[in-house]
């Protein structure tokens, strides 16, 4: 499946300066993994080297937002785009996992790690 | 021409600044790292031209540690990850808080010391490095816990004449040392207190909140440490240490620097300390003593003379190492100081930073 990553301002320096990379998968995770072939650090921006999303990074796939292990099993598919921006929760000197009330204010139905974009205020997304 | 660089990391980014070989005029080059903090700097003046390092952490997107191999122009960030915990520790890197050179013996060895705890060594002159799996596995570990910084193993010291004996010190697990290059550990704590623990359990055999330790390569069965409350000193290699604070206004602080030719003369920067982590009476005031810690003597000329209420934090104090010896130290506050004459005067090489984190300075022929 080819998948849209939507780099962020921060990170674009990894990416040769890209707003898009296409990278192949089935899920989230495997398409990062095939990011981590083709630009191993900007990967590795995402991903902690236990292989888990960072906890100040915000992944939505499609629009939903997704988290915590089984945010990397996410289906992906032709044509997907994936949504990476810095969590507000992440600048702080000490940083601390983000709340629910920091990333989002309602999880979507049936998955507490699946937050729709509408439930964020994304103008308050910035590094 | 000889050209003197002064490299200051702070909590937004790295700032370099160069001067001739004379350091009375500093130029300030604009910020690199924009955003990110640099806690960790070295300079290894084994490679010609020197290689830089500096540890980078993001709020967001981790910490890595990166190379010049230019004087700081540009940097490089291997493919691979420098500093990565292996598979198995289920743990992922922090912040980098120290990378350290080895001797002159070991020309592509380097060490830095990481959060949570750990020390990493490299055998390519810092591209990649392993983990110390010696003292990860040490028994001790999982009772160690995090000083207020974090869980940082902060200070690497390798003996000058013998590269198998490593110490390192950790916050808030106490100094610990291996005769044998790494693989078995034990703690070095003796005669250091832990003032914050019930009256009767002052002495642990570790657990002390050690800030920075450091010794003069020609005496280097001396060592002075610079602790959460208490300065002290060892004259077996951290068999045993003796509180040296007595004349200085705080025994907390957080650098300790020797002279690079005076193996006698130490420097630090008091803090009243725990609640106001300012300095004594607000004066910004660096503390030398020329004897081993008999005595000190207050430093403030060309320093603010006004109310000062920033800290200076242990790795934000250096020198060059210079025939003429050069010192430096920046401060939260983000100012940089200079002296060229052991301390007895400063004068600013850059103000108006973000607040300073750590500075490393060398002067190059």
């Amino acid at each position: 499946m080819k998948v849209t990553l939507l780099i962020p301002a921060p990170l674009r320096g990894c990416s040769g300066g890209s707003r898009q990379v296409v990278v192949d998968g089935a899920t989230l995770g495997g398409a990062l993994d095939d990011l981590a072939q083709q630009m191993p650090v900007l990967e590795r921006r995402l991903r902690d080297e236990r292989g888990r999303l960072r906890p100040h990074v915000l992944v939505f796939v499609d629009g939903v937002m997704v988290r915590g292990a089984s945010g990397l099993d996410t289906p992906v598919r032709d044509g997907t785009e994936v949504f990476i921006a810095p969590a507000v929760s992440g600048g702080a000197d000490r940083c601390r996992r983000p709340s629910r009330h920091q990333s989002g204010r309602s999880a979507a139905a049936g998955d507490p790690d699946r937050i729709r974009t509408d439930d964020l205020h994304l103008d308050r997304v910035a590094c | 021409m000889a050209e003197a660089i002064l490299l200051i990391g702070t909590r937004k980014g790295l700032v370099i600044a160069r001067s001739d070989g004379g350091r009375r005029a500093w130029s300030v080059e604009p910020i690199q790292f924009v955003n990110k903090e640099i806690y960790a700097l070295a300079v290894d003046r084994r490679r010609d031209p020197p290689r830089f390092f500096a540890g980078v952490g993001t709020g967001h997107f981790g910490s890595y540690l990166v190379h010049s191999d230019d004087l700081g122009r540009t940097w490089t960030e291997p493919d691979r990850a420098a500093l990565t915990f292996p598979e198995g520790t289920e743990t992922a890197l922090v912040r980098v808080w120290q990378v350290q050179p080895a001797g002159d013996d070991q020309p592509d060895v380097v060490y830095a010391g990481v959060e949570p705890h750990a020390l990493f060594r490299s055998d390519d002159g810092g591209v990649s490095f392993s983990i110390v799996d010696g003292l990860w596995n040490h028994p001790h570990r999982s009772k160690w816990m995090p000083g207020g910084g974090g869980a940082c193993l902060h200070t690497v010291l390798i003996h000058p004449e013998d590269a198998q004996r490593v110490m390192v010190a950790m916050s808030a697990a106490g100094i610990y040392r291996s005769a044998d290059g790494g693989s078995t550990w034990e703690p070095a704590n003796k005669g250091i207190q832990a003032y914050w623990l019930p009256e009767d359990q002052r002495f642990p055999e570790f657990g002390q909140c050690v800030h920075k330790v450091a010794r003069h390569p020609s005496r280097p069965e001396r060592l002075f440490a610079q602790n959460h409350f208490g300065v002290y000193r060892s004259d077996n290699g951290g068999d045993s240490w003796d509180a040296i604070e007595s004349g200085l206004p705080s025994n907390f602080g957080f650098p300790m620097v020797v002279h690079p030719h005076k193996p006698e003369t130490i420097f630090t920067f008091p803090l009243r300390a725990d609640e106001e982590r300012m300095p004594p009476d607000g004066k910004c005031r660096v503390y030398r003593s020329d004897d081993a810690g008999a005595t000190w003597t207050a430093l403030s000329t060309g320093l603010p003379q006004g109310p000062y209420l920033a800290a200076v934090l242990r790795d934000a104090m250096c020198t060059d190492g210079a025939d003429q010896a050069g010192f430096y130290f920046g401060s939260r506050l983000g100012e940089v100081y200079g002296s060229l004459d052991d301390g007895d005067s400063w004068s600013a090489v850059a103000t108006h930073l973000p607040d300073v984190l750590a500075v490393r300075a060398a002067v190059l022929a």
